[in-house]
This record gives C-alpha cells, structure tokens and sequence, in this order.
C-alpha cells in the first residue's frame, strides 16, 4: 500500500498532463465563445467530481445513522435494496417516463437510482463502523474543495460570455452556492463541536446537504436558467470531440480527487488515533495520581495504627 | 484591455491556475496537518516513555 499511493500519483500526474494538454490544445475552439469555454474543462468535472464526493458523504452518513441500532441497520438495509429495485424499474413506467424532461434518458434515471444500494452495500463492506464517519468527513472536505472550484471557474467564464460575474437569482447558480454552505458549515460543526452528538448532527445535516444536489444537478432541466441548458444528454448538441476531451478530463479529476480523498482519510485515522493515543495517557496519568493517593493513604492509616 | 477581454482571451489559464491555486492550497493544509499531527504523536510517545 506504501508503494502504490507515490506509483499512483505519478500516474495521476501525467494523466492529469494529458488532460490538461487535450483541453488546452487539442479540443476544438468554440465557434462563438472562442478559447474561453475551455474552463468547461475544469469547471464542469469539478462539479461533477463534487456531487460524487457529496454522493459518497450521503450514504456514508445515512449508514453510520442506520448502523447505530440493529433494527435500524436492517431496515435500511431493505429500503435501500426496494429504493435500488424500484428506481430500476419506474423510469421505464410510461407514465414515469412522461414526467421526466425531454432529453433524460429512463436508462440514466435508472443507472443512477441503481447506484445507491450498489454504493451502500460497497460502503458497508470496506468502511465498517467508525471508518464510515471517516469518511462521511473525507469526502465532504474534498467535496467542498471541487465545489470552491466551481464556484470559482464559473464567474471567470461568465464575465466575459454573459457580461456579469453572477446571474442573482440563478436557480443554478444559487442552489451550488447554498450546497457549497451546507457543507462548509458541516465542516465548521465538525471543527468546532465538541459533543458527544457531533458526528450524528454532522450526519443530518449532510443528508440535507444531498438534498441540494438533484435541485442543483436538475435545475437546469426543470427551469430557464442564465447558466447554460444542457449539452450532454437532454438534446444538448455539444461536438463528439469536445465530449471525448471532457470525458478525459473528468477521469483525470477523479483519479486526483482518489488520491486526496485518500490522503484526507488516512490523515483523520491518524488524528483519531492520536486523540485517543492522548485520551489514554491522560487517564492513564490520572491513575497513576489515584494510586498514588491510596497508597500514600494506606501508609498515613497503617502509621495511624 | 478591460478585464472582460482579458478573460475573453485568457480566461481559461486563469481558470486553470485558480483551480490548481485552490488545489495546491489544500493539498498544502493537508500537508501541515500531517507534520503537525506526527509531532503530537512523536511528542506523546517520548513523554510516555
């Protein structure tokens, strides 16, 4: 394990060249916006990196939430299996397939409904008990990280396609920004909580957090928003060749974004496992007090005697 | 030039930058965590000892 993370940064980084190069150099100029669409490059997979990350932060917390009870844990276990067989099935309903936007595909609807019991079970299975609150941490941090990026890249764009830094009243723009607070105050609750109920405080409030997610993912489906319509799926007419370099790109971003999440989770243990390494020697160091305390007692009672 | 046509041109190396910028500062704090977390530990093993 020691070996692969340097081998597979390595790899990551020339990945990421590669990326970067393609995006850069070989994706062809947009007819009307010229060179500065390229943030599309960065700004789009960092959103999609992010609602990954905030994906994996949900079910991770709805996990450590259920697993505190057995009969809780079975439970959602067995929602989650009829959530995963249900939302297989309904997309391809004809009077469900007539409420979703024209353009969303029943397939796609279907694949990402199927993702939740795939991605609790996978959890469940390599991050069991604590390690799910480590976790749910390591992939809100990130995730608040790629969503910064967003919110950075999309202005840079915007000044000079639609004349103005932010669109106020946005529902896109809007609902990213009200999902980026959600989860930096689950951080600040996080850092600055010292309660016995932080980690299950911190797990509601990044279920709401999810939440946002579809409203912000949908947004763009549902409403007339300044932010572009969509341009994969849905109608979107985006070039083979630019989608080819986007998709290299996103791939490049989740390798990155594997290595630090990581890097953070092996960071928590090891704050974990210090706090508790300290928790030890301090009542340790307070035995050591008590005993001491009999012992000299037991003398004064036997020079008493 | 104003910054619209500065953006129009070279908005996507500052995107690029800004996103590595936050990138690297992250990575960075990461970084620090680590040091000051393996002091602590280092720390705590010499005074139990």
């Amino acid at each position: 394990m020691k070996r692969a993370f340097p081998i597979l940064a390595v790899l990551t980084a020339l990945f990421l060249a590669y990326a970067l190069y393609q995006s850069l150099v070989v994706a062809p100029t947009d007819a009307l916006q010229g060179d500065v669409y390229r943030i599309i490059y960065y700004h789009v997979p960092s959103a999609w990196t992010a609602f990954l990350l905030f994906f994996v932060n949900f079910i991770a917390s709805v996990q450590y939430l259920a697993n505190a009870k057995p009969s809780t844990k079975q439970a959602a276990k067995w929602i989650v299996i009829i959530v995963g067989v249900v939302g297989a099935v309904a997309p391809f309903i004809p009077q469900v397939r007539d409420l979703l936007p024209a353009g969303l595909y029943p397939s796609s609807v279907a694949t990402t409904i199927l993702a939740v019991p795939v991605f609790y079970f996978l959890i469940g299975k390599f991050f069991p008990g604590q390690d799910l609150d480590v976790l749910a941490v390591t992939t809100a941090e990130v995730g608040v990280v790629f969503c910064t990026i967003v919110l950075v890249t999309g202005p840079i764009w915007a000044r000079p396609v639609w004349g103005i830094w932010w669109a106020p009243g946005d529902i896109r723009l809007t609902s990213t920004l009200v999902l980026w607070l959600i989860y930096v105050s689950y951080l600040v609750l996080r850092r600055f909580s010292d309660s016995a109920q932080t980690q299950k405080l911190a797990a509601v409030l990044a279920i709401f957090g999810a939440l946002d997610v579809p409203l912000v993912y949908f947004s763009i489906w549902f409403f007339r928003t300044q932010h572009p319509q969509p341009v994969i799926g849905g109608g979107g007419s985006i070039d083979p060749r630019m989608l080819h370099v986007l998709l290299i790109s996103w791939m490049a971003f989740l390798c990155f974004a594997f290595l630090v999440c990581w890097s953070r989770y092996r960071l928590e243990k090891l704050r974990r496992a210090v706090e508790e390494a300290y928790a030890l020697a301090s009542l340790q160091g307070a035995e050591d007090v008590a005993r001491g305390v009999t012992t000299s007692s037991v003398s004064l009672n036997g020079s008493a005697r | 030039m104003s910054t619209s046509t500065f953006l129009f041109h070279y908005g996507q190396y500052v995107a690029y930058a800004a996103a590595w910028l936050i990138h690297s500062a992250y990575i960075g704090s990461l970084f620090r965590r680590y040091h000051r977390l393996r002091d602590e530990a280092k720390e705590l093993h010499s005074g139990t000892k």
